[in-house]
């Protein structure tokens, strides 16, 4: 078979001729997943779309959050005049004032802006550094499979704030609070899920038959990962990374709150808001803390949302057929029976 | 016979094993907390005292302290302070870890079985009926609980149940000057044991609300897990074969699913025991709760670098331990684990 094709993918022209994976099966993953997301019904398509829904509204709000917030996160007075200190809600702050005279409204906008930087940082960076680790160590083997499996299972069996909160002490002490070091603290916690999950998925497609072709025909390591073991391992991340996002919302107001994270003269932050908040509440003042708490629950929850809706569809073992309601229990084998009927109906 | 005790040795060796590959992973996590202090700049004495002392009289409490000292002795030192069981002193009050361990540990572990018998109440009935009446009302009305609890941070929970009942709660108050002979450091059941029911109501009070937010954390893994085992037990061949042999419906799930959906409790709770420990660092700093975790961000402020080493070192062993422990008790119940 390798004989009869000789222009095999040995280099980097991508214009090879029909191979077990074609092209176009790269991102087929991808398009698998938009089918089952499209196909999904009842409860995971009301958590799909309403987690859909509330995460695309805190990235707008963070985008825009300069022209939504009536005055900047550090602003405490207008026009000359200080804003009230402790001010409770009322026509001209309507989420009130802190201690320091800050707008609880623009705090909170612009809380949204910090975490939404923060999270694509983590993410971004985690997603890199754990799935290409992941990869090699997967597809690879050997030692540097054995020492990666072993420091990853360790970060991973750390409690994972505490990793952050080190990591948040460390980072901070080299290079100061900043959102980058902010992101990095969390990026030490999520890059073990990354590396175990690709590690796992690289380790099964290393053994299927298509990718033992391409090797058979010659093609580099670099290669076969990049073409073949890449879009089968890439759709087991959208639900890690959906579910992290909402993570680092949460670890990024952790680190805030025990003033590990962003210097609170950089940006606003939740996290450092609240921390700041619980004196008040102690005095019985509720809006400090009822408002971003609020905004970082909702925003945890629509990530939160999107991902266990993308889980329940992707997942295999949790989709259920909307018929399966109607079978009776006498047979035998109910998921082999759930399986045709189902695609009887369809 | 032969059988059982070929069972029992079976145990022995997935035991020993288990012991045998946690050796390594303790090895690798002492390794890890050791760089990441390392890696931080300058050393404990510059950070705690740099604006007090001068420059040689630094360099001669470094060198008293072993901090110039090669990398691999110092990791050789700190080896032999973990293999004692003492994790060090610490700079800024000369305290010994472990006495902070000891001395601290108490109120951590009360508010932390104050969480899990919160999380364990609420969350396995409620887990329960989620996975019987699957995509009823009550799943979605436990499903959204659930994803609320999770998504809000113990540090939200907290001072919202300190608006709603923070009056009643007798959270205002500071605890009562409490005269009971120290003994086990954990002070409700010091309070017991000196026989004052006084104290132990008001500590109770005064647990119930920090145990609440930290119980809400795991509270939602609890019903989210037991609903999947009870859902995925329910669609075992044996409840196909209990129903066909006629058993009443209600008997199938309770006697069938339920009891197996509630072995994995045990795995659940040993896998929020490193949630729980990282949730009571917030915890104990919000309710100014006398904990390690506390004491662990006191010290991060005070940049004491040994005492963050000897704690998070003890984190980390007791994640490890406790882990263990689970994997043990889930090869005692079921026996598939050993193999």
């Amino acid at each position: 078979m390798a004989q009869t094709t000789p222009t095999a993918p040995v280099g980097e022209t991508p214009a090879g001729p029909p191979l077990p994976a074609p092209r176009s099966a790269r991102f087929g993953g991808l398009r698998r997943i938009w089918a089952a997301i499209r196909e999904a019904r009842g409860v995971p398509r009301f958590m799909l779309w309403t987690g859909a829904v509330i995460s695309a509204l805190f990235v707008i709000l963070a985008l825009f959050g300069p022209l939504i917030a009536p005055y900047g996160f550090d602003t405490y007075q207008s026009g000359g005049t200080r804003f009230p200190k402790q001010g409770a809600p009322d026509g001209d702050h309507w989420f009130g004032t802190t201690v320091q005279s800050l707008d609880v409204l623009s705090r909170t906008v612009y809380g949204a802006r910090t975490a939404l930087e923060v999270m694509v940082l983590a993410v971004v960076f985690s997603l890199v550094i754990g799935v290409l680790l992941g990869l090699l160590s997967g597809y690879f083997g050997g030692w540097l499979d054995r020492i990666l499996v072993l420091v990853m299972d360790a970060l991973f069996a750390f409690p994972y704030l505490l990793l952050a909160i080190v990591a948040g002490f460390v980072f901070a002490g080299i290079a100061g609070g900043s959102i980058i070091t902010a992101a990095l603290s969390i990026t030490v916690v999520y890059i073990p899920q990354y590396f175990r999950v690709v590690r796992a998925s690289a380790l099964s497609a290393r053994e299927a038959t298509f990718v033992e072709a391409a090797r058979a025909m010659g093609a580099k390591p670099s290669v076969v990962i990049r073409k073949y073991l890449f879009g089968n391992v890439i759709q087991s991340v959208p639900v890690i990374t959906t579910m992290n996002a909402a993570d680092a919302i949460a670890t990024l107001a952790g680190l805030g709150f025990l003033g590990l994270g962003i210097q609170p003269t950089d940006a606003a932050e939740w996290g450092y808001d609240l921390s700041r908040a619980i004196d008040d509440v102690n005095a019985g003042m509720w809006w400090t803390c009822l408002y971003p708490g609020l905004a970082m629950i909702i925003a945890i929850l629509g990530f939160t949302l999107l991902g266990e809706g993308l889980n329940d569809v992707l997942n295999p073992t949790m989709r259920r057929r909307r018929i399966s309601k109607v079978l009776l229990p006498a047979h035998t084998r109910r998921r082999t029976v759930d399986a045709t009927e189902g695609t009887a109906a369809e | 016979m032969s059988n059982t005790s070929k069972q029992s040795g079976s145990l022995r060796r997935y035991v020993l094993t288990r012991i045998a590959l946690a050796v390594p992973m303790v090895l690798i996590l002492l390794v890890l907390v050791f760089v990441m202090m390392r890696v931080a700049p300058g050393d404990p004495i510059s950070a705690s005292q740099g604006g007090k002392l001068n420059a040689a009289e630094l360099a001669a409490r470094r060198h008293a302290a072993g901090f110039d000292a090669p990398l691999y002795q110092q990791f050789w030192d700190y080896l032999k302070s973990v293999a004692t069981l003492n994790f060090g002193t610490t700079f800024s009050d000369r305290r010994s870890v472990r006495d902070i361990i000891v001395e601290n540990g108490g109120a951590t572990l009360t508010l932390t079985a104050g969480a899990l018998v919160f999380a364990a109440v609420i969350g396995i009935p409620v887990g329960l009926l989620a996975g019987r009446y699957r995509d009823r009302a009550v799943d979605v009305t436990s499903r959204l609980f659930s994803t609320v609890s999770y998504a809000a941070p113990v540090f939200v929970t907290a001072p919202l149940l300190m608006l709603a009942f923070g009056s009643t709660s007798g959270q205002a108050s500071p605890l009562v000057q409490l005269n009971v002979p120290t003994q086990t450091h954990i002070l409700i059941l010091d309070a017991a044991l000196a026989g004052d029911w006084d104290a132990v109501g008001d500590i109770t009070q005064h647990l119930i609300l920090p145990s609440v937010s930290l119980g809400l954390l795991v509270v939602g893994v609890f019903i989210r897990m037991i609903r999947i085992n009870l859902i995925q037990s329910l669609q075992g061949d044996y409840i196909e074969a209990a129903r066909a042999r006629g058993v009443k419906e209600r008997h199938v799930v309770a006697r069938h699913g339920f009891r197996n959906a509630l072995v994995p409790v045990i795995t659940v709770l040993g896998l929020q025991v490193a949630m729980l420990l990282g949730g009571a660092v917030l915890t104990e700093q919000i309710f100014n709760w006398p904990g390690i975790g506390r004491q662990l961000i006191d010290y991060i402020n005070q940049r004491d670098y040994v005492a963050v080493q000897g704690i998070v070192t003890v984190f980390a062993l007791v994640v490890v331990v406790i882990s263990m422990l689970i994997d043990f008790v889930n090869a005692l119940i079921d026996p598939r684990v050993r193999y």
